[in-house]
């Protein structure tokens, strides 16, 4: 049971007429009003007052109204645009799919950037190791492998190939450093 | 189909409408196009900014009804807020400073009243004594006066509280009774010269 404050507020608030009352409060205040003669006093007022904003509201009954609603939805019918249903269901039914993707990597973005890393590092290290040459599966070092090089290209066809000075100094270089190793 | 059409539900109506159904769109409008022109007109004197208001209105509901959310939301709640909504940015629009600088206590009802004297008096302050009232203030009484709107369909519409949709409205009938009062003085005080001078 609600009180007679309440109930005051409510006839102030939604006007006297039971039917704008809310409708879980509507029974109590009903009672109330059986035995407060304040609160018909206030209803009564209210109810004037309703008379009066219901004179101020403007109604659609008359038939010129009535038809002007007419003429409005006929209107209105005649400028609807297309519904674009299928892409915006496409769209609905994509956006949960995308939301639970974006999720689901922004959780794992740490996990993705150390996988990035280890690749990245592999890959570096691949790449070193597949710019030596192998002799018999056996990677060379540097010495090693200018010493094949130099045996390939120039060794090879030596009574062929005429030497200029610019691999004769190479050579003049190359030559101490595979003596040594050779030792 | 039309007698079908009157007797399914708001809701059922939607879905044939999100199939491209034009009778049951139809069948809305007649539902709550009268109501919505009408609610729309209390924010602009021309009927026609106020079918504009509900053209808006039911062609959003068109578009949007292939891909209509259920969120608790009652079609005619939707309706209603949407046209709320449109009025208020299309006022704001026309005239920026009535809604910005709008205090509510600058109007004084007898000077509004005393402004009205030279026209019909009576059928001007009954017409206009909501246009004197703040517009959220109108908007609640306006949305509770309609025939079976709730007074949460009410605070949907208006994006606020029951509590404080009850507040407003206790103000708003405050402000009107101030116009009543003043306005049957008014009208003994003509009738008692009227009387005079016969």
């Amino acid at each position: 049971m609600i009180s007679v404050d309440r109930a005051k507020k409510i006839i102030q608030c939604y006007g006297g007429h039971f039917s704008a009352w809310p409708e879980r409060e509507r029974k109590d205040i009903l009672q109330l009003l059986l035995d407060s003669k304040s609160l018909t006093d206030i209803q009564q007022e209210a109810l004037l007052l309703d008379g009066f904003i219901g004179l101020a509201e403007q109604k659609t009954n008359d038939l010129t109204d009535r038809q002007r609603d007419q003429f409005c939805a006929d209107r209105i019918l005649a400028n609807l645009p297309e519904q674009q249903r299928k892409i915006e269901q496409i769209r609905i039914k994509l956006l949960p799919n995308i939301e639970g993707l974006r999720k689901k990597l922004s959780s794992s973005i740490p996990a993705l950037l150390v996988a990035v890393i280890v690749i990245s590092m592999l890959s570096l290290s691949n790449d070193l190791q597949l710019n030596q040459n192998t002799e018999g599966d056996k990677y060379l070092t540097v010495a090693e492998y200018m010493a094949v090089y130099v045996e390939d290209n120039y060794m090879a066809d030596e009574e062929n190939m005429p030497i200029n000075d610019e691999q004769l100094e190479m050579l003049a270089f190359l030559e101490p450093q595979i003596m040594d190793e050779d030792n | 189909m039309t007698k079908q059409l009157n007797k399914i539900t708001d809701e059922q109506l939607l879905a044939l409408i999100a199939e491209g159904n034009k009778q049951a769109f139809s069948q809305l409008m007649t539902r709550y196009l009268p109501m919505v022109i009408n609610f729309s007109m209390r924010y602009f004197p021309q009927r026609s900014d106020a079918e504009d208001i509900a053209q808006e209105t039911f062609t959003r509901l068109w578009c949007k009804a292939p891909v209509w959310q259920d969120k608790g939301v009652s079609i005619k709640a939707w309706l209603f807020k949407v046209a709320y909504n449109q009025s208020i940015d299309q006022l704001r629009k026309q005239k920026p400073e009535y809604l910005a600088d709008y205090d509510e206590n600058i109007i004084d009802e007898a000077a509004y009243i005393e402004s009205m004297m030279d026209v019909d008096a009576n059928l001007a302050i009954q017409k206009l004594a909501l246009g004197t009232l703040p517009e959220r203030q109108r908007t609640a009484i306006s949305l509770c006066a309609i025939k079976g709107f709730s007074n949460s369909d009410a605070a949907i519409v208006m994006g606020t509280s029951v509590d404080a949709l009850e507040s407003l409205m206790a103000r708003g009938r405050r402000k009107l009774k101030k116009i009543y009062k003043l306005s049957r003085q008014q009208e003994t005080i003509e009738r008692g010269l009227v009387d005079d001078l016969c």
